[in-house]
């Protein structure tokens, strides 16, 4: 009886983790896929009675039917979300290269080499984590407009890097901590130098740990919005967070606001899923 | 150096470093390999940093861009300003109730996935989705949840009979934000928390079930001593996270109604790029920047510190 009742409350509070969990996402799906002349009446529809593609297809830039039948033109932000998200996919692949270049020697530096000043190293490339990007945004601004780097995006990739890189170092490091310690000793008395003990024999060790460090580093450029909203706001190389600023702000129908918004969710969210058992064994807590 | 102990007279931690012998020496193996990043952040965090601080003690001509030294002034009109201290306020506000909210949300979410109950891997990798997810982007998914216009609560509302809320009101809208905040960082935590409670040995549970130790009682006494730390490090980076949030804000309210949800970094922003006083701005940073350092040094101090007097200190 006492258990009874213990399995339903457990799956109660399931139950309630899901919808508090999924249905935001649900019901902007919903809304991007109802007509706004059936959207925008006197009442809240929560169940499109004719749902359509007609928003998407809209804003990949072709004229769609509407409700009534009637030709509804493209949607004229379309072209911005759609560059803003080949943008963004260009700067995030930028920054989790070069980020990946230069984080993994550190972060297997710092968690395997006998080195001095390795505690002190590890924790000021941390330290510099909690620093708020507001406050190096005022000096960037200045720096930018110097050397010409605003609206490019070599220069969003640069700021992208001072957020993702300790970042990676950190979830790197504590990958590293974690591999067999007798690993590059065996390499090493097979005769292997410490560089090519790290090439050869670390480094695929390692490649769950190397997926989480690029996984992250995408997303972490993807996400950000401050310095991409600062730099590159109406400029061709504006990435998606400020190219859905821009339609947001303005008057626009939130049927079409939900498209662009469901467009832009998908490469991440696909991305999460497919490498989320990567994700999910990134452990904060070894420092 | 060119002799090598074997591994197991060694402690376990100093035992998993590369200690054998090459042509050059560890630590020069090992700053060759961090070099980069230290370059990289010397260049792209220290000096932004000492730029603003020194921009704090200038006085600014917004349209020329002159620059002149100023000492204290813009710390002190920063301070006199009674924006400034509201700014404070909220974000202290902002940051208590998202670290409220999330630790709570990501509590919960751990103990109900520890359980068995079908669907539960699923439910374990759906929790991912909201924390994968741009925070700008899941502002404006909120949006869409709280618009009196066109929000999903307002539909339900509207289906029961009842008259729509306007949570994003001067009166709701940070514990408002809040909730959007904690709906995207607290499954995070929840993982956190989750890899911990599945360590703890289920016959702890049965034993005191047995001592006929209540479900309160067994939550102190067994799962809180389990999960302090990971918490506590948890408690940290959302206070971090909360007292530096900005694309929330800015798309959910862009700090209003009025200034209710005007947090210090979104009154830097303000200041800095919308009003160009570029002192001001660099001296509200620098206040903003003393507050998150002094969370930070906390959280070393509750982290590191146990870890060193066990015997890390050496290998400095």
């Amino acid at each position: 009886m006492r258990s009874r009742k213990r399995s339903v409350f457990i799956h109660t509070a399931a139950a309630a983790l899901l919808v508090w969990t999924i249905f935001p996402i649900v019901w902007v799906g919903i809304v991007s896929v109802t007509y706004h002349a059936e959207f925008a009446q006197s009442h809240i529809s929560l169940l499109p009675s004719h749902p359509t593609l007609s928003n998407y297809i809209r804003m990949l830039g072709s004229p769609a039917a509407g409700l009534d039948g009637r030709e509804l033109s493209p949607i004229g932000n379309g072209p911005l979300i759609l560059d803003g998200i080949v943008n963004s996919v260009i700067v995030a692949v930028l920054t989790t290269v070069i980020g990946m270049l230069v984080a993994v020697p550190a972060a297997y530096a710092l968690a395997r080499v006998a080195m001095r000043f390795r505690s002190s190293s590890l924790l000021t490339i941390i330290a510099t984590r909690s620093v708020p990007p507001i406050s190096t945004a005022v000096p960037f601004f200045a720096l930018y407009n110097a050397l010409n780097l605003t609206g490019t995006r070599a220069g969003l990739v640069i700021v992208h890097l001072t957020i993702v890189v300790p970042l990676t170092v950190w979830v790197g490091y504590s990958f590293f901590l974690n591999l067999p310690p007798s690993l590059e000793q065996m390499a090493r008395v097979d005769g292997c130098s410490r560089w090519s003990a790290f090439r050869r024999i670390v480094l695929p060790a390692a490649r769950p740990g190397l997926m989480a460090m690029a996984v992250i580093a995408f997303l972490t450029s993807w996400d950000e919005f401050a310095f991409a909203l600062i730099f590159t706001t109406g400029t061709p190389t504006q990435t998606f967070g400020p190219a859905l600023s821009g339609m947001f702000f303005l008057v626009s129908l939130p049927n079409e606001v939900a498209a662009g918004l469901v467009l832009g969710l998908l490469p991440p969210m696909v991305l999460a899923i497919v490498f989320s058992r990567y994700i999910r064994r990134v452990n904060f807590v070894s420092v | 150096m060119t002799t090598e102990a074997p591994p197991r007279a060694l402690p376990r931690r100093e035992s998993r470093k590369v200690a054998v012998s090459s042509s050059i020496s560890p630590t020069k193996f090992g700053l060759m390999l961090v070099a980069p990043v230290a370059i990289l952040l010397l260049a792209t965090v220290v000096y932004p940093v000492l730029y603003s601080l020194y921009l704090s003690v200038q006085r600014v001509d917004p349209l020329t861009g002159a620059k002149s030294f100023a000492g204290l002034v813009n710390y002190s009109r920063a301070l006199s300003d009674k924006a400034t201290w509201w700014s404070l306020l909220i974000t202290v506000y902002y940051t208590a109730c998202v670290t409220l909210v999330s630790t709570g949300v990501a509590l919960g979410s751990a103990l109900i996935l520890r359980e068995r109950f079908r669907g539960r891997a699923v439910l374990v990798a759906l929790i991912a989705l909201p924390w994968s997810m741009s925070t700008y982007a899941a502002a404006v998914l909120w949006r869409y949840v709280y618009s009196p216009q066109y929000g999903l609560l307002a539909g339900l509302a509207e289906r029961l009979g009842m008259d729509g809320v306007d949570f994003l009101s001067k009166s709701t809208v940070v514990p408002a934000l809040a909730v959007v905040h904690a709906w995207q960082f607290a499954p995070l935590g929840a993982y956190f928390l989750l890899a911990t409670l599945q360590s703890v040995p289920e016959d702890q549970y049965r034993l005191a079930k047995i001592d006929g130790m209540g479900v309160w009682l067994r939550f102190r006494h067994i799962t809180m001593p389990y999960v302090r730390l990971p918490l506590a490090i948890f408690l940290v980076l959302v206070a971090g996270q909360a007292a530096t949030a900005f694309d929330l804000i800015y798309f959910l309210t862009s700090g209003g109604p009025g200034n209710a949800s005007r947090t210090l970094t979104f009154s830097v922003y303000e200041t800095f790029f919308q009003n160009q006083e570029f002192g001001k701005g660099a001296a509200q940073s620098w206040i903003l920047l003393i507050l998150i350092i002094a969370v930070t040094s906390f959280y070393y101090f509750l982290i590191v510190t146990p870890r060193r007097s066990r015997g890390e200190r050496k290998n400095t």
